[in-house]
């Protein structure tokens, strides 16, 4: 039964709800204490959960594929910014590992709901959604709810159940629709977007699960960990970084990219767009849109906005939109009106739609036309063009809804879709290993472009965001200088230099915080929080006595882990890359012109990431680089699949 | 004198930080029902209400327990959880709802300001130039701070009865 504190580690449940669909099951398993020694929560032991129940090349799409939840281990409790979720399955988009994280308060609920985490397994004949109450859980038939947008599902299920304290997982007609790029919306606008693990909760017919949590956590000294999590607080909250999300939210660092002329416009042919200035944070507040702040589960910051538009008498009020929704639906098609980013923001996260692969998908298409490759037969009832905001709602619509033609051509994303169109139209779709890639300009930030084309998951800044180079507040030029010495020529973006000492340090961190539940604006694209202070946190709630170094090295472990499961599949160096514009279309004005991360420049990234990681040349793991960590048994069965990286064979 | 918990709900964000901080202070594990200031959220998330005890002059929870378990002090009453029986006359009695209910106990759950350093406060101001929706004021709550209770209490059962209108 949940609340069996026999199973329970401080500030955990203790406890799995394990689903089968297929046969209708819901059984409440313990949360194996090994493993949580070993990967803690959250990230970490969903993707040991995923490379345990997940035979080498399962078809994504099959009904055995788990979609797993996991709260983080430090979820529902005072630490700083420590709410977040993780979202964990083999992406159909990509047929490789896929984890996302979301905010919100859904991952705490379901911790005072009796369980650290969900394992959805089957697929149900008939939409279903599942319901966790009193540390019970019912699967129920849909009915109503399918067919409903993400928004409206949540709040129908919270009158159903009769309590605003529900929380709702859920997809919109995007996921049912089998959208390529669905969202697992986790609340009005908390989204776990990128890579399909929307598609899969599509192809599993569960609609939504939605979580009252009304039990306790405990601790293993209640005391101390109150301590250290006001001391944590204070020091993510005293940065500076942590000040200006909060004015201006994760948008405000668009005025200082475009500045710099790195923030990407048509489809990443420009690095400067001329309506930044209108299409920002700051303006979201100047011009009277901002209508509020939203905290996600205990955060220091609440970075998230909430904004209220109006377009030709409609009213768009929600979360958003983030940076990245600035980019790709707002730059990225020059769009000039402020309104239609944040009504675009709000429709997708409505439809459950990943807002980076919806409008980078659409960007693509604009160019097509642009470069008059896309047949009349699919693009009729549809006008292509750059700044186009009234357009990108319908289109917005056509994709969720797949509409015949364009709207389902898009729904596929941009690598099947300009296989489909043929000629060169896949040099300009920014995607690799069939993820839209996320709009840093990885030309010139040889940091982002090194993480980018090592994610587990496709190139995007959510498994490392390593802005150290870039930022000047004291914790993150200490830890520059710490982690690389004190050369000025590191500073700058656009070396190469010890890129792999940074992108390693970003990669094993952020391992380690999204399995604990902190957010990454502690300590990685943010530097305020330090692994110590996550050790001293996981310490005061287990009695473990962590250190620092333990924790970066469970960081690793999961690092690797991941690592594993796609080159248990395949994954070799050749699937290290990145778009091809931004390895061959060289930035075509302003300071960086003429810049690209050239295959040549990239491989030599890669060499000495692999030789500090004790990768062989074609970037699998060694034996000695996973027995270190404790993966022998990875190890092993890499071996037996003839997929163990070769010791003799060094880059 | 008497001190209180001063709200600014615009500027509140719904994380709940201070009710994580305020149930482990109290009751040694988190859990929403044992933390004495309740944050509600309108259901779209873009409004909040938190909702504390603002030691109002009137102090009307004294006289309705039938126990003698909340006492008059000079901060702000205080409750003797031991003595609690869990009638819920104190929670019926005070106009601004700011005695909440402890469902696992089956007890009322009342701000006692920490000792005079209130925990939910400096979470909600972690950084000093940042200034959150709680801070501590001395003296009794304003006119204008107790009518803002009220809109807050009205808010926040306007939320709730949307709600239970659906749930029958």
């Amino acid at each position: 039964m949940p609340g069996d504190r026999n199973a329970a580690v401080g500030a955990m449940t203790g406890r799995l709800l394990w689903v089968d669909l297929s046969s209708g099951s819901t059984e409440s398993r313990p949360n194996d204490l090994k493993r949580v020694r070993e990967y803690l929560g959250g990230r970490g032991v969903a993707a040991r959960l995923l490379w345990d129940l997940v035979p080498q090349g399962l078809e994504a799409s099959s009904p055995e594929n788990p979609l797993i939840f996991m709260a983080g281990m430090l979820t529902a409790t005072p630490a700083p910014a420590s709410g977040r979720i993780t979202v964990t399955s083999k992406s159909p988009t990509t047929g490789l590992y896929v984890k996302s994280s979301a905010g919100g308060h859904f991952g705490e609920a379901l911790k005072f709901a009796g369980f650290d985490g969900i394992v959805v397994q089957g697929a149900a004949e008939r939409p279903t959604i599942l319901v966790i109450r009193r540390g019970i859980a019912t699967l129920r038939a849909a009915s109503d709810l399918w067919g409903l947008p993400a928004d409206q599902t949540i709040d129908r299920l919270r009158e159903h159940l009769g309590t605003s304290a529900a929380q709702v997982a859920c997809i919109g007609p995007a996921g049912e629709n089998g959208v390529a790029y669905a969202a697992v919306m986790l609340s009005h606008h908390n989204a776990a977007a990128r890579a399909g693990v929307g598609t899969v909760m599509g192809q599993k017919r569960l609609k939504a699960i939605a979580v009252v949590g009304e039990a306790g956590i405990s601790y293993h000294d209640p005391e101390r960990f109150l301590n250290a999590a006001i001391r944590a607080r204070r020091v993510v909250a005293e940065d500076p970084v942590s000040k200006s999300l909060f004015v201006f939210g994760t948008s405000g660092g668009i005025g200082p990219a475009n500045e710099k002329h790195r923030w990407p416009t048509r489809n990443f042919q420009f690095d400067l767009h001329r309506h930044a200035a209108e299409l920002g944070g700051e303006n979201l507040k100047r011009g009277g849109y901002l209508a509020g702040r939203v905290g996600c589960s205990s955060c220091t910051t609440s970075c998230h906005r909430y904004s209220v538009a109006e377009i030709n008498g409609d009213r768009y009020a929600g979360g958003g939109p983030e940076f990245e929704t600035f980019g790709s639906l707002g730059a990225g098609l020059d769009l000039s009106d402020i309104r239609y980013v944040i009504g675009a923001g709000i429709l997708c996260n409505r439809l459950g739609l990943d807002t980076i692969s919806a409008g980078l998908t659409i960007q693509w298409a604009i160019e097509c036309q642009q470069r008059g490759v896309l047949p009349e037969s699919i693009r009729s009832g549809y006008r292509l063009q750059w700044d186009d905001g009234r357009e990108l709602l319908r289109l917005i619509r056509a994709i969720a809804y797949r509409e015949p033609g364009l709207g389902n051509l898009l729904a596929k994303g941009t690598a099947p879709a300009s296989e489909e169109i043929g000629g060169d139209s896949w040099r300009w779709a920014i995607q690799a290993n069939g993820l839209e890639q996320s709009c840093p300009e990885t030309r010139i930030s040889k940091a982002y472009a090194l993480a980018f084309a090592v994610n587990p998951r496709g190139p995007d800044h959510l498994t490392a965001e390593p802005m150290l180079p870039e930022f000047t507040t004291p914790g993150a030029l200490d830890l520059l200088e710490e982690l690389c010495g004190a050369d000025p020529d590191l500073r700058r973006d656009d070396s190469t230099d010890l890129r792999e000492v940074i992108v390693r340090y970003h990669e094993d961190l952020y391992a380690a915080l999204d399995a604990t539940g902190l957010c990454a604006f502690t300590g990685t694209c943010a530097y305020s929080l330090r692994p110590g202070h996550v050790a001293e946190l996981i310490s005061a709630a287990t009695g473990w006595e962590l250190t620092g170094e333990d924790v970066m090295e469970i960081g690793a472990r999961i690092v690797h882990l991941e690592r594993a499961f796609g080159v248990r599949d395949g994954r070799d160096r050749s699937m290290d890359t990145l778009p091809w514009r931004i390895l061959h279309d060289p930035v075509r004005s302003g300071p960086n012109e003429g810049m690209t991360t050239s295959p040549e420049e990239l491989d030599r990234m890669l060499d000495r990431y692999y030789t500090l990681r004790d990768w062989d040349d074609q970037g699998m793991p060694t034996r000695s680089a996973l027995e270190r960590i404790g993966l022998d048994d990875v190890a092993d069965e890499l071996e037996k699949l003839d997929r163990l990286g070769s010791a003799e064979s060094r880059p | 004198m008497s001190r209180h918990v001063e709200v600014d709900a615009a500027r509140c964000t719904g994380c709940r930080a201070c009710m994580l901080t305020c149930s482990l202070r109290r009751m040694g594990e988190t859990r929403l029902s044992g933390s004495a200031i309740q944050v509600f959220s309108s259901a779209d998330e873009g409004k909040h209400a938190p909702i504390v005890c603002l030691a109002c002059p009137s102090r009307p929870c004294i006289e309705a327990c039938p126990v003698r378990a909340i006492v008059d002090a000079d901060d702000t009453p205080l409750l003797d959880v031991k003595r609690c029986i869990g009638c819920r006359a104190c929670i019926a009695a005070c106009p601004y709802g700011a005695i909440g209910y402890d469902e696992a106990l089956g007890k009322a759950v009342k701000c006692d300001l920490c000792d005079g350093d209130p925990l939910c406060v400096s979470v909600c101001n972690a950084a000093t130039t940042m200034p959150g929706a709680l801070r501590i004021l001395d003296g009794p709550p304003s006119a204008e701070s107790l009518d803002a209770a009220q809109e807050r209490l009205a808010n926040a059962e306007s939320w709730r009865c949307q709600e239970s209108r659906h749930a029958r």
